[in-house]
């Protein structure tokens, strides 16, 4: 395990002034250029991605065309799929065409899939769910509160901060340069106890306008003095809380380097490129040990004429996971960063009337990386049957809603730990962790 | 200086020529009264508060105008000013033909005619009122390009109309409206839903199901009238469950466009009508169903009988005043408004004081009168809102003479508020967002408010400021301008232009902090240049945290 930032601090603890700025520097740059660099990269899939349609089982098609025939418009043809072949699962499953551009990196060992993951407040089955014999998420089926109990690991109620937070305040929280970035905007994710997120628009200057000219410098002065007063007001002060840590970092930002790989020009595509830039910055510059990334890609909430919508938008996420795999291999950080997927849930196995899928609950995840134990699968793939053992409902109302059967603590605790979340933290940065088996599923 | 420009072209291609809006904001019955001296006596406090919750933003006529009227007397001017209306856009293919490009694909395959002419009815419409409640409905209701096949101009303009129509009238009204609507029935597809298929099994689509219930009316869990949550041991109470969803799904079938107006030209402009087929209603489901309450609709009702039931169950939901009326408090006066306050709006709500329930007009009324929305000073330190940013541009213009286009839409979406392009159904920012770090403090705007949009806002004060947003046609035929010839004129004297900033922009609020650090950055500029004074002391006002959260 490497040694986190904050160890650095300690053990160079007599240094002081530019000394120890300058012994930090120099320490923290020779563990990023050493290995000890890590970096995680979330890309939340809004709106809840049908992952029915993203890993379908080749030994037990039949299952899968039962309920998703070709009259029922989201049909993806046996012949059309790209086989996996997961030890651990056996047989052979097929992923979506659309995801062409991640086969290769499958075949790198460098994909794995992590199956039926879902938010959970202790562990289910469909005998305790349909008996009210557990404790089950808040709101099941509502996009919100999903969404936040993936970002939170807290299924109960709502919950003031996110497991990407509370794993940068334990992990380089004192850091001078924010840990966590976001490119797709605030999210529950990045919300800490003290680490702060710099958010940034992908391709877009992150800088303070004007203050040129003779009385810049006074206007300055004036801005900063004003940004520092009145700090009883709460919501005064937030923004101004904001709007300093923006100047502040706009500063030590700059302009960011150019890389070789090319990116596709997509939402998602563009936030990967500013991804793999400030890695590419950090290296060169920043020298932070770890950095933790959110991205995101909306449009997953299919209700109607998925097929099209579906196919797009996985190609946009494949052909941009792609390139990032391969940036970072050109910025030699293939070992030392990890990517993943999360997203509201997954939608109901069986079609609606307009072509399209309901909201539903567990889904398979992608985490992608060279630490990654690629080439697997990891938990269990549902049964395919409408009323089956891993269906919420019974009798005529069932749909296909697969009750999970990893939680998402688990999911998130795996790379928490690799990104250097010590045991001892944990249970502080997922509190339900404990009412599940396995801590650790062993991807990465 | 007296002509209050509102443009309503309805061709296609070239209207936008014709948008360039010298903005003039009071209706201009009466003549402001002498100017005086000082701004706290131009600039009463709870006007220009008024103003900035009921308006695009108070300008200095404006505020005149509401002096010599009265502030309740200004409401009911309000209340029955002529609507300044949306272009009605001509219906086009579906598909965009070959030779629709440029300007023609701009104007009716994209929301720029929209957008454009969003802003230049708020920056110029007399009818501001309904517009800022309509803008805020479109924020609760909401129908976006993004992601979405709403992607034509003249299918999202008449939602958008549609708004502004109901924005003042019933909320019952505004629900039926709301549910016919074609954008809307293609947005959350109640369009061409179908009652379950016996050969496949296939059921009706819970997407407008579940969301009119979860964002529209009653939220995810029961209220009380105060609008904090009933709890039962201490946790919330569910307002509905999934089989209440899969029921409402079942009453929202059977709906398609009304005829087209030729082929593969749908009509999005007329409400949806039931499909009948050789005078027998088709794709509905005709079932019994369970509503809230534990209320049924029975089995055999048309599609339209149905909905009228589901509609009536859902609105006379007690959760309903409670939940609308604290998103609406939200968005025109402040983010944590006390029980107290939410419970007096929902019993407006219930009843409008002649029997009426769902009254908006008294609804908004109740809202902006509430002694919790008035007074002159506002001392407690978690009042008022962050504005976002489609009103933190508008009162910057509005403030300040501005000449527009309307061509502004990408400035907001920058700070991450696409104006009808929200991410998601969610809109730009959820109403019960919690700020950061902020011991539970609500702070719905604060969503989009991050490293980058602090900056973007800050950069666009900025641009107008120091320079301008200059035409660049066809796209931006005129550009934005604003004028800040009246504070140029005091600037010799440092305090009396602080004085008017401080009137204008900050509800004489102005602290002795801020104060100072704008005196030393003005008085450091000789008074021989005036207008880098003037632009000096107008930069440090408007892009300062102060001004952001109107309070």
């Amino acid at each position: 395990m490497p040694i986190s930032r904050r160890e650095f601090l300690r053990q160079s603890g007599g240094a002081t002034g530019a000394t120890l700025a300058l012994q930090r520097f120099g320490l923290i740059n020779a563990l990023a250029q050493s290995g000890g660099y890590q970096a995680l990269v979330c890309i939340f899939l809004f709106g809840g991605n049908d992952s029915n349609n993203v890993i379908i089982p080749v030994d037990d098609y039949a299952s899968y065309n039962l309920v998703r025939g070709p009259s029922t418009g989201l049909n993806i043809a046996l012949d059309t799929l790209l086989p996996l072949s997961p030890p651990s699962a056996g047989g052979t499953f097929g992923l979506h065409p659309s995801l062409a551009a991640l086969q290769p990196v499958w075949d790198q060992q460098r994909l794995a899939v992590v199956c039926n993951v879902g938010p959970l407040v202790e562990p289910l089955t469909r005998t305790l769910y349909q008996g009210g014999g557990a404790q089950t998420p808040l709101n099941l089926f509502s996009h919100s509160d999903q969404q936040g109990q993936w970002q939170t690991c807290v299924s109960t109620g709502p919950s003031p901060t996110g497991w990407g937070g509370r794993t940068a305040d334990r992990v380089d929280g004192g850091a001078t340069f924010p840990t966590m970035v976001t490119v797709a905007g605030l999210t529950p994710f990045t919300a800490a106890s003290v680490a702060r997120p710099l958010a940034l628009t992908p391709g877009q200057a992150f800088k303070l306008n004007g203050f040129t000219g003779t009385y810049g410098p006074s206007r300055y002065a004036a801005l900063q003095a004003i940004l520092a007063a009145d700090r009883d007001q709460a919501l005064i002060q937030q923004v101004s809380d904001t709007t300093a840590m923006a100047i502040a970092n706009s500063q030590a930002l700059g302009t960011l380097p150019a890389l070789q790989t090319t990116f596709p020009n997509t939402t998602l595509g563009n936030q990967l490129k500013e991804v793999a830039q400030l890695i590419e910055l950090n290296r060169s510059s920043l020298g932070l040990s770890r950095q933790l990334f959110f991205c995101s890609l909306g449009g997953f909430d299919t209700h109607s004429q998925q097929a099209t919508t579906h196919a797009s938008l996985l190609t946009q996420l494949a052909n941009a996971m792609a390139a990032f795999n391969a940036a970072t291999d050109e910025l030699g950080v293939a070992q030392a960063v990890t990517t993943f997927t999360l997203s509201d849930f997954a939608r109901t196995f069986q079609p609606n009337g307009n072509t399209g899928t309901d909201h539903a609950w567990g889904g398979h995840h992608f985490v992608m990386g060279g630490a990654v134990k690629g080439g697997d699968f990891y938990g269990t793939y549902p049964t395919l049957a409408l009323n089956g053992p891993d269906d919420t409902d019974a009798g005529s109302n069932a749909r296909g809603r697969w009750i999970p059967t990893l939680a998402v603590d688990q999911y998130a605790a795996t790379l928490a730990s690799w990104y250097g979340v010590g045991n001892a933290d944990l249970p502080a940065v997922f509190p339900n962790l404990g009412r599940f088996d396995t801590p650790n599923l062993g991807f990465v | 200086m007296t002509t209050r420009v509102v443009a309503v072209i309805v061709s296609c291609c070239c209207f936008v020529a014709a948008l360039i809006v010298p903005l003039s904001l009071a209706p201009r019955a009466q003549e402001g009264p002498a100017i005086s001296s000082s701004s706290s006596t131009r600039y009463p406090p709870d006007i220009v508060r008024l103003l900035d919750q009921a308006t695009f933003g108070p300008s200095p006529e404006l505020v005149d105008h509401v002096v010599n009227l009265g502030q309740d007397a200004f409401l009911s001017e309000q209340l029955s000013a002529p609507l300044t209306p949306y272009p009605e856009l001509p219906p086009m293919p579906s598909t965009r033909p070959d030779t629709c490009t440029g300007t023609c694909q701009r104007d009716n395959y994209t929301m720029y005619p929209l957008q454009t002419h969003f802003f230049t009815n708020a920056l110029a419409g007399s009818d501001q009122l309904r517009q800022r409640v309509a803008f805020a409905l479109g924020q609760i209701f909401v129908v976006s390009a993004l992601n979405s096949k709403v992607t034509l101009s003249s299918w999202m303009g008449p939602y958008q109309q549609l708004l502004y129509k109901d924005a003042l009238g019933n909320f019952r009204h505004l629900l039926s409206d709301v549910t016919l609507n074609p954008a809307m029935g293609s947005y959350l597809n109640v369009l061409s839903n179908k009652q379950l298929n016996p050969s496949t099994g296939v059921k009706p689509n819970e997407n407008y199901a579940r969301e009119i219930l979860q964002l529209f009316t009653i939220g995810l869990t029961l209220l009380n009238q105060d609008g904090t949550p009933q709890l039962s041991n201490g946790a919330p109470i569910p307002a509905y469950d999934q089989a209440i969803v899969e029921s409402f799904a079942r009453v929202f079938t059977g709906w398609i466009l009304a005829p087209a107006f030729g082929t593969g030209i749908p009509n999005y402009r007329d409400p949806m009508v039931q499909r009948v087929t050789r005078g027998v209603e088709v794709d509905h489901d005709r079932g019994e169903k369970q509503l809230l309450g534990g209320e049924t609709v029975p089995a055999g009702l048309s599609a339209a009988a149905d909905l009228n039931a589901a509609l009536d169950n859902i609105f006379n939901h007690p959760n309903v005043g409670p939940f609308i009326g604290k998103q609406l408090i939200q968005h025109l006066v402040t983010s944590n408004p006390s029980g107290e306050y939410v419970a007096r709006v929902a019993a407006v709500f219930a009843d409008n004081g002649s029997g009426t329930r769902g009254d908006l007009a008294a609804v908004v009324g109740a809202i902006l009168t509430d002694p919790e929305a008035r007074g002159d000073l506002h001392t407690e330190p978690t009042y008022g809102h962050l504005v976002e940013p489609v009103l933190f541009i508008t009162r910057l213009l509005r403030a300040f003479h501005a000449a527009s286009d309307g061509v502004l839409a990408s400035y907001s979406a920058t700070m991450e508020q696409d104006l009808f392009r929200a991410a998601s159904v969610f809109n730009f920012y959820p109403p019960g967002y919690r700020i950061v770090g902020g011991h539970g403090l609500a702070g719905p705007e604060f969503k989009v408010y991050n490293s980058a949009t602090a900056l973007a806002r800050i950069n666009f004060v900025n641009t107008l400021v120091f320079g301008s947003i200059p035409p660049s046609p066809p796209d931006r035929p005129a550009g934005t301008t604003i004028d800040l010839t009246s504070l140029v004129a005091l600037a010799k004297n440092p305090e009396l232009l602080i004085d008017e900033l401080n009137g204008l922009l900050l509800h004489q609020s102005l602290t002795p902090a801020m104060h100072d650090a704008i005196l030393a950055a003005v008085t450091a500029i000789p008074s021989s240049n005036p207008t880098m004074r003037a632009k000096t002391a107008a930069y440090l006002v408007a892009s300062s945290s102060a001004y952001q959260v109107e309070r």
